[in-house]
């Protein structure tokens, strides 16, 4: 592994491994393999692409979609990916909010705004790499962003710190 | 720099990503989460990495060949099983060609004049003017004949160039008739097999003839007390 160091991989494993299960999960039933296919297809490569993460979640995206291209199979797999109730998240007792929950209300946002947040949040990726992944401006993704947080925070009943503060 | 860039503030965020404060609440509350961890496995993932690793390191005109070596000997091979299979199928039907072949008995050697001493008994014996046209026995003999009707006033004896000829004559008449010669004759290509007696020079009746001269030859024995050989061979046949 000249161009990808074990040392890298397992660096990527652990800081994006996760995250890109979770970001493979909004399209397709079986998202390991697609992330284990995404990190293959990188070790394939003789010369290692300038942006390793995004090229991860680029491949990652692309794989479950080019398998489902045809639209409607591909609103009944969302549909289906969507109302599973496998958690997507590990259980914490410090956290406020619910796993299950938060993977509920996940599930009910438009494919468009589940991905970008979860590229955004547990993916880490800047929204220039989110609007070139979606093929949207970085204005429409951060909209969108936005839209998914005030509609998660909404189905999660999340009270605002500062609308506390004005209350109390 | 661009202008792209210029916008953004230390965080690397530009001013319009900032979220409005109850949304950054929100967002602080989800990044909370972790996602899970036990889908993937790295063991086998990490194996499989280091095959791709060398998969894609092997580059060139060498790893293409080494590639392909296999696959292509397997389709080459799956090739050529499929035309000899074709072939199989498509090929003619054995040609059968017939051939009749005559096979002729062996002639005897062309025998001297003179009867050898080892030679048959009836023919060593044989009054030796019985081969010449002007012998007593054969003059006697076409006087005899020339009196039945029907057959010929004498049997030409000057036909046959000699006794083996005679005799090979006699023995494929005895054992052919007659009208297999002109066959033979013509197969063989008329040469000097064949005796100088044709055919058409046969009287029709010609085993009567055949008898008449065994018969005229069993006469000129008799005062020996002999009975020849072409005599017997005569009634068996």
């Amino acid at each position: 592994m000249d161009a990808l160091g074990p040392k890298l991989l397992t660096r990527l494993l652990d800081e994006h491994g996760a995250a890109l299960v979770l970001y493979a999960q909004q399209w397709c039933d079986t998202p390991e393999d697609v992330v284990q296919e995404a990190f293959l297809r990188l070790m394939r490569q003789s010369e290692p692409p300038e942006n390793v993460v995004g090229c991860l979640y680029r491949v990652v995206r692309t794989g479950p979609i080019t398998a489902s291209r045809a639209a409607g199979r591909r609103r009944r797999r969302e549909a289906a990916v969507a109302h599973r109730r496998e958690p997507w998240f590990k259980p914490s007792e410090a956290d406020r909010l619910d796993a299950a929950q938060v993977t509920r209300a996940l599930a009910e946002l438009p494919v468009e705004h589940r991905e970008i947040v979860v590229a955004r949040l547990w993916g880490g990726l800047p929204f220039a790499e989110i609007a070139r992944l979606t093929g949207t401006s970085t204005s429409t993704a951060h909209r969108h962003y936005e839209a998914a947080l005030a509609a998660l925070r909404e189905r999660l009943g999340v009270t605002c710190p500062k609308t506390n503060r004005t209350e109390t | 720099m661009s202008q792209d860039e210029s916008n953004r503030d230390l965080t690397g965020r530009r001013p319009d990503e900032e979220l409005p404060p109850d949304l950054k609440a929100m967002e602080d509350e989800l990044a909370s989460l972790r996602p899970r961890d036990d889908r993937l496995d790295r063991e086998r993932l990490a194996f499989l990495a280091g095959q791709a690793s060398m998969i894609g390191r092997a580059t060139g005109r060498r790893a293409a060949a080494a590639r392909w070596a296999w696959p292509g000997a397997c389709a080459a091979m799956t090739a050529v099983a499929a035309a000899l299979f074709v072939a199989l199928f498509v090929r003619p039907e054995p040609r059968v060609v017939e051939r009749v072949r005559i096979v002729k008995a062996p002639v005897p050697a062309q025998v001297d004049e003179a009867p050898r001493p080892d030679a048959a008994p009836w023919v060593a014996e044989a009054p030796p003017d019985l081969w010449r046209p002007d012998s007593p026995s054969r003059v006697k003999s076409r006087d005899r004949a020339s009196r039945r009707p029907g057959l010929p006033a004498q049997a030409d004896w000057s036909r046959f160039r000699s006794r083996g000829e005679y005799l090979e004559t006699l023995d494929r008449m005895l054992a052919r008739g007659m009208d297999p010669w002109d066959e033979l004759g013509a197969q063989s290509g008329g040469g000097d097999q064949r005796p100088n007696v044709s055919p058409s020079d046969v009287p029709p009746p010609y085993r009567e003839w055949l008898k008449t001269m065994l018969d005229d030859q069993a006469r000129v024995d008799r005062p020996n007390g002999r009975t020849t050989g072409p005599n017997r061979r005569g009634a068996n046949s």
